[in-house]
């Protein structure tokens, strides 16, 4: 496949026909900084990510939450799973932070319209995703790494998506008679022509392993290398699958924090020199409940977990507040309570990370959205 | 050859074989009917195949040695293997199935519901039950009513194993008060959004939780429980959460598992449910956005006929709204391997390991994300990146079948609803397997 400069992708895009105007002028600098979403798709149990030193975590029962003797003590309150060394080491440096009991407006738990949710945030139309508006608002192009383009990313902004490549490059010869064929056809031109524009560097053309750890470590490192190319675009997507633990949650969370924490790891590494202007958000649709359920696991919940990583982090931190697990504290007596808006946290971090003024993003990304947190960047 | 005749074979049907048009055309909505008869439910070649029950009793014996003692490596190698063989044989005989059938409008609808109650693979055991709950559960109940296919389908053990209510017990059950174990509710959130009665009857958390309460007790034969039923879906008393349980505002007495049986019933019956099943039918078989008058006239008829699916299959067939000329849905990963299996050949299609294909097109059968099954939207399977595997993967065909004759796979294909662009690009390729790898990525045939 052609080697596209970030010029000509744009070109491209646009004599697709794919480029809505595109408002860079709200943002102007921010090119080079770099934004990263991860999806965890099935709802992660942040009470056994990040465990509150709280007394009353004892009347939970949660066989499902490392002994106090394995957890990372962060001495503010908080401990670590232990499988989320490197995510510590993130904290220490200053370069992660967390914030508790985070929630979007979605109060009903089915995963199917909480992730729809999470990702097209304060539009109802579920074409149409966040991340793609601030593709618009910012300029420049986004790209998730997996085989679909995910709600967040969906738009008129231009987008696409890259997975490893199975079989052997088709001539341009036929991908160009292939385009014109799909000229006037309403769903399949512009996919091919989104398609042609992703830079095809080395990424490595392996496969992606089975296992959910080794899939998450290998597509953080391919959007790692595709994000820090030259040209290459400045937000990207990630979505890992898998944190819906209902039964024997112990072992399956295990592993999947320790591929996160390993993701985590590989992006630093490939984002090399672009590490101190990067901003990484991790979320799920929600949390989980805050004791256990019969079968060793947790079942659908509301206040979850959001994790900031990345250089334009100001980390060391756990951000927001704490709302307690103590019974009367809980949401409908089960749930931790939502304590802090997922937009307040998204905005606080795109404003400082991306110079965008706040009601840029009020009124494109996240339209009827009020709060916004502070001190999630920090200005080094 | 009719328009109509296409639409059946190539919308209806799984794609077109060689004269299958032909056949169609003569009366399409005939052709149609007249495959939806239990010779079609009994074609399945399952000889080989292992039941539900083997198949959890084997992984329940393997879990169980490997509790005990150190298992060694040959024991796991074997294990490994057997069941390896199994899923490789599940997947090759459903789909060599669906490429050969003469009966591709039942064999459809037997994916539609397969996905509609989705049990897929997840950690043992349903990692290998999730073929043989298909054949079981699914398969023989699509021509009968939408209450008995949902509760073959909910209560078969795939689907207590594969949301979790086999180990759910109630919190005030002999069991429950001793053992201070309690409820998983996975199954009973998910009946009530995915395969029932959905948020738009605006139940709450204590439904859910009521409906799991009724539910606890229905597990499946194991070491500890019933090991004379090894694998057999059984109904635990001291698991069962006693007492009445109230579900969307009517309240049912306890009488053990038909508690909830008798919740399922009613869920069944529901205008919410009949809402819920025309729009995915109408979904599935026109348009990702149907027409507000199509899922009206299904929803209707489901309700008249208390879901009787026959009169369900005949009301999408009679409808206008189904035969517009215009292809609206783009075909899934699986879709599109098995049309193009139908056109050539699934030995041409179908190289080496069977599951590599799907596994290419992140699809493979049997393995859904969620319980809310394969998406049924173009979005889902549109992205930039999976129109070029589609288009590398076409070339490779084309490259490896070149002696084939594009303009023939065209007629066979798609009759008359080869489009003029499609034809004259066809026609003007510089070379037969070019030609080829344009008429498998031509609108017409990646459309349906």
């Amino acid at each position: 496949m052609p080697d596209f400069t970030r010029r000509s992708t744009l070109a491209l895009l646009g004599a697709a026909g794919l480029c809505s105007p595109i408002h860079a002028a709200y943002a102007a600098g921010s090119e080079g900084r770099k934004t990263i979403f991860i999806i965890l798709r099935g709802a992660m149990d942040g009470l056994a990510a990040l465990i509150p030193d709280d007394r009353a975590l004892a009347q939970l029962r949660r066989s499902t939450i490392p002994s106090v003797s394995d957890r990372i003590a962060l001495k503010n309150g908080f401990s670590l799973h232990p499988s989320l060394v490197n995510l510590y080491s993130l904290y220490q440096d200053g370069d992660a932070g967390f914030i508790h009991a985070a929630s979007t407006p979605y109060r009903a738990r089915s995963h199917f319209d909480g992730q729809d949710l999470l990702e097209a945030l304060g539009e109802t139309s579920t074409c149409d995703g966040w991340l793609n508006r601030l593709v618009q608002t910012v300029g420049g192009h986004g790209l998730a790494v997996g085989y679909a383009l995910p709600l967040a990313l969906r738009g008129d902004g231009p987008a696409t998506n890259w997975s490893p490549p199975v079989f052997a490059s088709p001539s341009d010869d036929l991908l160009n008679r292939l385009q014109d064929l799909y000229a006037d056809h309403p769903l399949l031109g512009d996919p091919l022509a989104m398609a042609r524009a992703t830079p095809a560097q080395s990424v490595g053309g392996t496969k992606i392993k089975s296992g959910p750890a080794e899939q998450y470590v290998a597509a953080s490192q391919a959007l790692g290398k595709l994000m820090s190319a030259e040209g290459g675009p400045d937000i990207g997507m990630l979505s890992f699958d898998g944190w819906d633990t209902h039964a024997n949650q112990s072992g399956q969370l295990a592993t999947r924090l320790g591929g996160l924490d390993e993701a985590l790891a590989g992006l630093k590494s490939e984002l090399g020199s672009h590490w101190v202007s990067t901003a990484i958000l991790i979320c799920s649709e929600f949390g989980r409940t805050a004791a256990e359920n019969g079968t060793r696991g947790t079942d659908h919940g509301t206040g979850g977990l959001m994790i900031l990583a990345g250089g334009a982090i100001r980390g060391g931190k756990v951000h927001g507040d704490w709302p307690g697990l103590n019974p009367r504290d809980l949401y409908e007596g089960r749930d931790l309570a939502p304590a802090n808006e997922v937009t307040g946290v998204l905005k606080g971090v795109l404003r400082d990370h991306l110079g965008v003024s706040r009601s840029a993003l009020e009124q494109r990304v996240f339209p009827a959205t009020s709060g916004i947190m502070e001190g999630l960047v920090s200005f080094e | 050859m009719s328009l109509r005749g296409a639409l059946a074979v190539t919308r209806f049907g799984l794609g077109a074989r060689q004269g299958e048009i032909n056949q169609a055309s003569r009366d399409p909505k005939d052709w149609l009917a007249a495959q939806l008869v239990t010779d079609a439910a009994a074609s399945f070649p399952a000889d080989e195949l292992m039941t539900s029950q083997q198949l959890i009793a084997t992984a329940l014996e393997f879990i169980r040695s490997t509790r005990r003692q150190q298992v060694d490596e040959a024991t796991r190698r074997q294990f490994r293997q057997t069941t390896r063989r199994n899923s490789v044989s599940e997947l090759t005989a459903r789909t060599l199935l669906a490429v050969t059938t003469s009966y591709p409008f039942h064999e459809r609808l037997v994916r539609f519901w397969s996905n509609h109650f989705t049990v897929a693979a997840k950690s043992l055991p349903t990692r290998l039950v999730a073929g043989a709950y298909e054949r079981e559960a699914i398969r023989p109940n699509i021509l009968g009513s939408f209450t008995d296919l949902a509760m073959s389908a909910i209560f078969h053990p795939g689907m207590l194993a594969y949301l979790d209510n086999w180990q759910s017990i109630g919190p005030n059950s002999r069991t429950g008060r001793r053992r201070g174990r309690g409820l998983n509710e996975n199954l009973a959130r998910e009946v009530l959004e995915l395969h029932t009665v959905t948020p738009a009857s605006e139940y709450t958390q204590d439904d859910v939780a009521a409906f799991a309460g009724a539910l606890t007790g229905w597990s499946i034969g194991n070491f500890r429980i019933a090991p004379d039923r090894l694998g057999e879906p059984i109904f635990v008393d001291h698991f069962h959460d006693p007492g009445r349980k109230r579900v969307l505002s009517k309240s049912y007495g306890d009488q053990g598992g038909e508690q909830a049986k008798a919740i399922v019933r009613d869920l069944c019956a529901s205008p919410h449910t009949a809402n819920n099943v025309a729009f995915k039918l109408a979904r599935h078989f026109v348009a990702d956005q149907p027409s507000a008058s199509l899922v009206q006239k299904l929803s209707d008829r489901f309700l008249e006929t208390q879901g009787d699916l026959m009169a369900l299959y005949a009301a999408l067939v009679e409808a206008e709204e189904a035969w517009v000329p215009q292809s609206r849905k783009f075909k899934t990963p699986d879709e599109l391997i098995v049309s193009t299996s139908r056109l050539i050949g699934l030995r041409k299609v179908l190289v080496g390991n069977p599951v590599g294909v799907f596994e290419s097109f992140a699809q493979i059968p049997f393995t859904a994300l969620s319980p809310e099954g394969w998406p049924d939207e173009a979005d889902a399977w549109i992205g930039p990146d999976a129109i070029l595997k589609r288009i590398e993967w076409a070339n490779r065909l084309a490259e490896r079948n070149s002696t084939l004759d594009a303009r023939d796979l065209l007629t066979t294909a798609l009759g008359e609803r080869a489009s003029f662009d499609t034809l004259q690009a066809v026609m003007g390729a510089e070379s037969p397997s070019q030609a080829i790898a344009l008429a498998l990525m031509s609108p017409d045939f990646q459309m349906r």
